[in-house]
């Protein structure tokens, strides 16, 4: 079935209220942006948080309520790199650099960097922008194969504020809940991830015997869908391997 | 049975009788008158009845081959009229004329085609056995990582395939091996077998645990405190200590199960380095795998007394990160990640290899390997990537260049064999598991046709009467080649029958491919990825796929699997040894795994050149 979409609105105006956010505005500064987001099927409603990190380029996006967190970094080839943390085991998995050509693309780092493509931004209409610096936001629509998606867009942070999206009698709705700029908060998100014990994929088949990884390869590796954050094509923009 | 019977008659025989007195002799009297003439005698009884018979005797007659008449004769004894067989008395054979037929050729339709000549040559030739307790000066063990008896049967297809052949008849190079066997690969604990404990057998000679390097079966896998006592003696060890060169070359991380069951000991084969143990193991005294790897040649004058080695010679490979400290300060030029290192007690055994080995040279690259100059080197340590080294369809993609195994087989011959008491290598090609365990079939198979290479370097290199040389696999994957396929069907293409040139299609309606797998990720179609672990960023797809306007030939095909599973697995059957050189004769029949120690041990005398080694304390 396809996966619904995007988003719409309103912003978390704290953010912005406080003037020594403004000189930390560089998008490439420690952040840790919290998401909200709530899914609509008729009568039935649903929740669930993602969190944006960003740290000396590189990314995480954390799913607290399926304690998995996936953390990219282009290695020094220009491939990006995925971790798979699996939090509640204190282990990951460590992929191959993908080499595949889009996964390798600007347009897809954008993706894995603001949760949504430079390129699904520039395929929407903007209809207002208001604000300076830090605090400047760009409101976009897009009516497309009869869903209409409203974004809030913060473009110096490159953090959606708020994204709506509506198709039939599905919504889905994306509040950013707070933003975490303690650098060193964010840097030990990432150094305690760093810590947990590692493997290869391309060694899960010869530890069978590893609780773990024999539940892993006995249950199939959390992959696709992980994210929930879907383009119009039905694609999954949390991730990387959408080629 | 045609007779003709005679009958003749024989003469009755009458007998006469005369008279005599005993008074003195009187003058002879007058003759008397002649008396009458007496009475006829009776007639004698009938005589018997001489026979002959004659027989016809038909075409290819064993007395007569043109046919003729056989014709017996005697005495009618018992006057039944017949000359019975034990009557006749005289054979006589009357022939036809006969021109003999020219002998029968049997193999005439045989002997001159091709495949009977071929084989035929090859039994007229038989490699002489060497049995000789020591005859090896030199011993190189290659080990295919999952190389199991398909995976060398569509490797050698597809090799062949590549050169232009219809590819079945082709022969990887040590297909021509004189002789050959099978291994039983199963762990003490584990009907299909692991690494770890397989290689730990071959190098040892002792069958033990999956999981578990070096130690024999009585450890308990991650329990530190069992390693003590258990730990066993390798070949290379021995080798070692009777003053042959050593050398280890891996295309997997030189610390990853099969290299580490040359040198190490350890209670877990993930014991790579110090931040992979557990915290209770490094305080009861464990030592990591890479540790062990550098502090090779103190360990071991430790553990045994009375001996002076001087370390391993040539360790290449991959697996930078558990040599290397988590600092990015300490990364190589070449570094995947961000911090490239993974040791968290801060050592950084390179420069400690460095230090300890003056004379000894480190690469990081091909371009350092290229640089080397064998003739003039002693000890050479390669790292050639952070993890696993690539995969050899993919080789060209890394960031700095590596080496090939032929290549890097080469260079390491090149420096060990300038000891004049020999050598002994054990050469893996890693990376043939890691492709089928990503479900992916190219970058197994050319992965195997590099093994093959290296192989035949390895042959070229060498002097065939005073080294050893057995190519062999740790364990299988369940990979099939299945179908009917027609001959010289490309083997990673789609089943096309013989007189056919479309694509069979299944029950379903859909064609099929050769090559499969019993289980795993199942089908990718990634096109011209020569990555196989790209792969797993894709969610599981097992069963039956439309595969009609799939290109299943190309590199980043990942085959179709059954079960689905996370990873492709190893597989229980028995793997192929192949031999040649000194002791090789002793690789025959089915055996067990840890046989292949022993053919070694045979072939270099390793214990005995060891033990000579040894001084008392």
């Amino acid at each position: 079935m396809p996966i619904p979409h995007f988003y719409t609105l309103l912003l978390s105006l704290t953010l912005l209220a406080n003037p020594a956010i403004a000189e930390r505005c560089n998008s490439d500064a420690a952040i840790a942006a919290h998401y909200r987001i709530t899914e609509k099927q008729g009568p039935q409603t649903r929740q669930r948080d993602l969190v944006l990190w960003r740290h000396d380029g590189r990314i995480a996006h954390q799913y607290p309520q399926r304690d998995i967190t996936e953390l990219w970094e282009y290695n020094t080839a220009g491939h990006p790199r995925l971790l798979r943390s699996f939090d509640a085991y204190q282990r990951s998995i460590e992929y191959a650099p993908n080499e595949i050509p889009n996964a390798a693309s600007a347009d897809d780092w954008s993706r894995k960097q603001q949760l949504i493509a430079n390129s699904q931004i520039a395929a929407m209409q903007q209809q207002a922008s208001r604000g300076e610096g830090c605090e400047q936001r760009s409101d976009y629509t897009l009516d497309e194969n009869g869903a209409h998606s409203d974004l809030q867009w913060l473009p110096q942070q490159r953090l959606i504020a708020e994204l709506h999206y509506q198709r039939g009698n599905y919504e889905e709705h994306w509040t950013l809940m707070s933003v975490n700029r303690d650098a060193k908060a964010v840097a030990a998100f990432f150094a305690e991830r760093d810590a947990f014990q590692s493997t290869d994929y391309s060694d899960i088949g010869d530890n069978e015997s590893d609780p773990f990884l024999s539940k892993m390869i006995n249950l199939g590796f959390i992959s696709h869908g992980a994210s929930g954050i879907y383009n119009s094509q039905g694609q999954d923009i949390g991730h990387g391997h959408n080629h | 049975m045609n007779k003709f019977t005679l009958a003749l008659m024989t003469a009755a025989i009458v007998g006469l009788t005369a008279c005599d007195d005993d008074g003195k002799n009187g003058r002879n009297g007058l003759d008397g008158q002649d008396g009458q003439n007496g009475q006829n005698g009776q007639d004698g009884q009938n005589g018997l009845n001489s026979l002959i018979t004659q027989t016809a005797l038909a075409v290819g007659d064993s007395n007569c081959p043109g046919g003729g008449t056989r014709i017996d004769s005697g005495l009618d004894s018992n006057a039944n009229g017949e000359l019975d067989s034990s009557e006749i008395t005289a054979t006589k054979y009357l022939c036809d004329p006969h021109t003999p037929d020219e002998s029968v050729d049997l193999m005439a339709n045989t002997r001159n085609n091709a495949w009977f000549q071929a084989a035929a040559t090859r039994v007229s030739n038989p490699e002489a056995p060497v049995l000789t307790r020591g005859a090896a000066k030199n011993v190189i063990l290659f080990v295919g990582d999952g190389m199991g008896i398909s995976t060398v049967t569509a490797a050698r297809i597809l090799e062949g395939q590549l050169k232009g052949k219809l590819g079945e008849e082709h022969n990887l190079s040590f297909d021509l091996f004189p002789f050959s066997g099978l291994a039983k690969t199963y762990n003490t604990d584990a009907q299909t077998p692991d690494s770890a404990g397989t290689m730990t057998a071959m190098m040892s000679g002792v069958k033990t645990d999956a999981g578990v390097i070096g130690v024999s079966e009585a450890i308990e896998r991650g329990d530190c405190s069992t390693v003590a006592g258990n730990e066993l003696v390798t070949a290379l060890e021995l080798a070692e200590i009777a003053g042959k060169s050593t050398g280890i070359l891996s295309t997997a991380r030189i610390t990853h199960a099969t290299p580490a069951a040359t040198y190490a000991k350890s209670a877990d084969r993930n014991w790579e380095d110090i931040s992979d143990m557990p915290a209770a193991a490094v305080t009861a005294g464990c030592e990591d795998i890479a540790s062990q790897l550098v502090n090779f040649e103190s360990n071991l004058e430790a553990r045994i007394s009375g001996i002076d080695v001087d370390g391993i010679d040539v360790v290449m490979g991959g697996g930078r990160r558990h040599f290397l400290p988590k600092d990015a300060s300490a990364n190589s030029p070449d570094a995947l990640s961000s911090v490239e290192g993974d040791r968290t007690d801060g050592r950084n055994l390179v420069t400690e290899w460095q230090t300890q080995y003056a004379d000894g040279k480190y690469v990081f690259d091909e371009t350092g390997f290229l640089a080397i100059d064998p003739e003039n080197t002693t000890r050479l340590f390669g790292l050639f990537n952070e993890s696993h080294m690539q995969y050899e369809a993919d080789r060209n993609n890394d960031i700095a260049g590596e080496p090939s195994l032929r290549d890097m087989t080469a260079k390491a011959i090149q420096i060990l064999d300038n000891n004049p008491e020999g050598f002994f290598m054990m050469v893996e090609s890693g990376r043939i598991d890691h492709a089928h365990h990503a479900g992916n079939a190219y970058g197994a198979l050319t992965d195997a046709i590099e093994l093959s290479e290296a192989v035949a370097k390895a042959v070229e290199l060498t002097n065939p009467e005073e080294t050893l040389i057995i190519v062999t696999a740790d364990h299988s994957h369940v990979f099939t080649i299945a179908g009917y396929p027609k001959r010289g069907n490309p083997i990673l293409g789609k089943v096309v029958s013989v007189g056919k040139t479309s694509p069979e299609l299944a029950a379903d309606g859909m064609p099929y491919t050769t090559l499969g797998y019993t289980n795993g990720n199942g089908f990718r179609d990634l096109g011209d990825e020569t990555d196989a672990d790209a792969g797993y960023d894709l969610p599981i797809k097992t069963g039956r796929q439309d595969l009609l306007f799939v290109d299943t030939e190309s590199p980043g095909y990942h085959q179709e699997a059954l079960v689905p599973l996370g990873s492709e697995t190893h597989a229980g059957e028995d793997v192929g040894v192949y031999a040649k050189g000194p002791g090789a004769s002793l690789v025959s029949g089915t055996n067990e795994q840890n046989l292949i120690f022993h053919v070694m041990d045979y072939a270099a005398d390793l214990v005995n050149a060891a033990n000579a080694k040894q001084v008392a304390p």
